[in-house]
């Protein structure tokens, strides 16, 4: 939980958008490495698409419903019932690595 | 020099009835491959062998009397963040150079099973992010009009191939724009359906309250004989409508007599390019020669359409991308001693920085302290947009305006500035955020070196009136 508490910032750093540190704390998150050079480029791009977006805040939207989804017909229940739709092992053949039916990963334990 | 291809209707007749061959449409689309596609890059994959031995499949079947379905022997471009079976799919990434999914997508196994080929992957924006297609991994695709020019994006590549003639038809994905942009700009047929008309199932997500399947071709009754094909319910994807689907090639050639066309005033001010202001009024004109009567309408939150968007596909696709990780397909980096480091190198490494950017802010908007500012605030904007469009609609039957602020830009012009080139898609976006239909029809004046896009809206499902006013534009146009 630090780290995410740690991404709410005050007013004054909302306006001036994300500093370098926020960029790689975004990255981590995002599980991205950046290079030390990267840091200010997505820094500069990612001010500049905040400010741009900034405009929103002209809009009075108080009373207005958060849009959730696009979808034009009733919601419906699909019948519970189990399908394998991508058959045995046929999902292994893109594992990177695997070993008998398991996708192998780096030591965890 | 530009090859045509009969329509499909007269392509699928001669199949039929043996006076042309599937197998000979298919060498002629390899011949036009071999020829074009080194200098365009349209396709990152053909499946020459596989093609021709389903052409001749589907020719011996026809000989021995029986229909092998609606697009029998039609060969087809297939956009490649759609799931082939047994054919490479990369998105456009080299996170996923190496995947061969194992599944169809469902509008592929509807297209195979009406006895169309699929062809080849076309070349795209890495995972769709893009209105250039500069940004695959496999290289940009050129502009079969003008090489120096951008083909627009992201289903760039599919917009391409069908434009110089490589393929018939095509299929693209359209998330802001990524159908209707491309073809405005490669001089064809672009149709993004109303959301939930065509199953997902099978699409790599982007941003999934957005996407939607459409087809690219060179004509609106081609996309038509698409749509009747690949639209329907589909128990695989929980946002396919049950709506019925009608046969929308029955209201083609109806005429536009009587019908309401709005113009939105936001849509001709300031920013747009004068060629193309002038080539969508003629366009108008057209239609108002033709019996429509033009109404003047107002699209008032328009111009935040383009800040709302970049937050809720963002969002949207910094969860949607998580999964790839190097687990259970696509790239792995090596030389990694822990799981999260795997997770990272794979991930550095293996995607673009455009999809990066987008990651991060995708990721940023949803953070904690974040996410009213911005994701709810989205949302809320989204609202105000779909309702701009359901008010425009109680004063016309359906919506025309241009599908490009400029004509398509050089390549390399807006390279570095990706918010310049998220402004292109300020005419097509707010549609996807309303999840409503729309078209790009090319639409040219002799002697221009490249048409305008023209772009037609519709309600939502009403497909047949955007196609029936897309017809009688095309019919008026001289590309």
């Amino acid at each position: 939980m630090h780290v995410w508490n740690s991404l709410v910032m005050n007013e004054r750093d909302r306006i001036m958008g994300v500093t370098r540190d926020d960029v790689v704390k975004i990255a981590g998150l995002s599980r991205l490495r950046l290079e030390e050079g990267e840091i200010d480029t997505y820094m500069r791009d990612l001010n500049a698409i905040l400010r741009y977006i900034e405009q929103l805040n002209t809009l009075d939207v108080a009373a207005v419903q958060p849009m959730e989804s696009v979808y034009f017909s009733p919601d419906r229940w699909k019948a519970d019932i189990p399908v394998d739709e991508r058959r045995g092992t046929d999902r292994l053949l893109n594992g990177p690595e695997i070993d008998g039916a398991f996708f192998v990963v780096p030591r965890v334990i | 020099m530009k090859h045509t291809y009969p329509s499909l209707a007269t392509l699928g007749r001669e199949i039929k009835t043996q006076t042309n061959s599937s197998a000979a449409l298919v060498e002629e689309c390899l011949k036009q491959v071999l020829e074009k596609n080194g200098p365009m890059n349209g396709f990152i994959t053909v499946c020459s062998d596989e093609a021709l031995a389903r052409a001749e499949e589907i020719d011996a079947a026809i000989a021995q009397g029986k229909d092998p379905g609606s697009l029998a022997g039609i060969p087809i471009a297939i956009k490649d963040n759609i799931s082939t079976k047994g054919i490479l799919t990369t998105c456009g990434s080299k996170i996923l150079e190496n995947y061969v999914p194992i599944f169809d997508a469902t509008v592929v196994q509807k297209l195979t099973a009406a006895g169309a080929i699929v062809l080849g992957k076309t070349n795209m924006d890495e995972f769709a992010m893009g209105s250039s297609t500069e940004n695959s991994f496999f290289g940009p695709t050129r502009n079969p009009l003008d090489p120096e020019k951008i083909p627009g994006g992201s289903s760039g590549g599919s917009a391409a191939v069908v434009g110089a003639g490589m393929a018939p038809v095509a299929l693209g994905s359209d998330t802001g724009g990524s159908i209707r942009q491309p073809a405005a700009c490669c001089g064809v047929v672009g149709i993004k359906p109303t959301y939930g008309r065509v199953s997902r199932y099978g699409l790599v997500a982007y941003g999934s309250s957005l996407d939607q399947i459409g087809p690219i071709t060179t004509s609106v009754e081609d996309a038509a004989l698409l749509l009747n094909v690949i639209c329907g319910f589909d128990e695989m994807d929980a946002t396919s409508s049950p709506e019925p689907v009608p046969d929308f090639t029955a209201t083609l050639n109806k005429g536009v007599e009587g019908l309401r066309i709005g113009l939105p005033r936001e849509y001709f001010a300031q920013g747009l390019d004068e060629t193309v202001r002038a080539r969508v009024m003629e366009a108008v004109d057209n239609l108002k020669a033709a019996g429509a009567q033009v109404v003047d309408i107002s699209l008032p939150h328009t111009e935040y359409a383009v800040a709302t968007y970049y937050i809720i596909a963002t969002a949207e696709a910094s969860s949607n991308l998580a999964r790839y990780d190097g687990v259970k397909f696509g790239f792995r980096a090596k030389d990694v001693s822990t799981l999260k480091e795997m997770y990272r190198e794979t991930r550095s490494q293996g995607f673009g920085a455009e999809v990066k950017r987008r990651i991060m802010l995708g990721t940023y908007v949803l953070s904690a302290g974040y996410y009213d500012a911005y994701y709810k605030k989205a949302q809320q904007v989204r609202t105000l947009i779909t309702e701009d469009f359901t008010k425009a609609f109680s004063q016309c039957d359906c919506i025309v305006g241009p599908a490009m602020p400029t004509m398509p830009f050089n390549i390399g012009e807006k390279a570095n500035d990706p918010l310049a080139m998220y402004l292109s898609d300020i005419y097509t976006i707010s549609l996807n955020l309303a999840g409503l239909p729309g078209i790009s029809v090319p639409f040219a004046r002799e002697g221009d070196s490249m048409p305008v896009g023209v772009q037609v809206f519709g309600r939502a499902f009403d497909e047949a009136t955007v196609l029936a006013v897309a017809q009688a534009m095309e019919s008026s146009a001289n590309p």
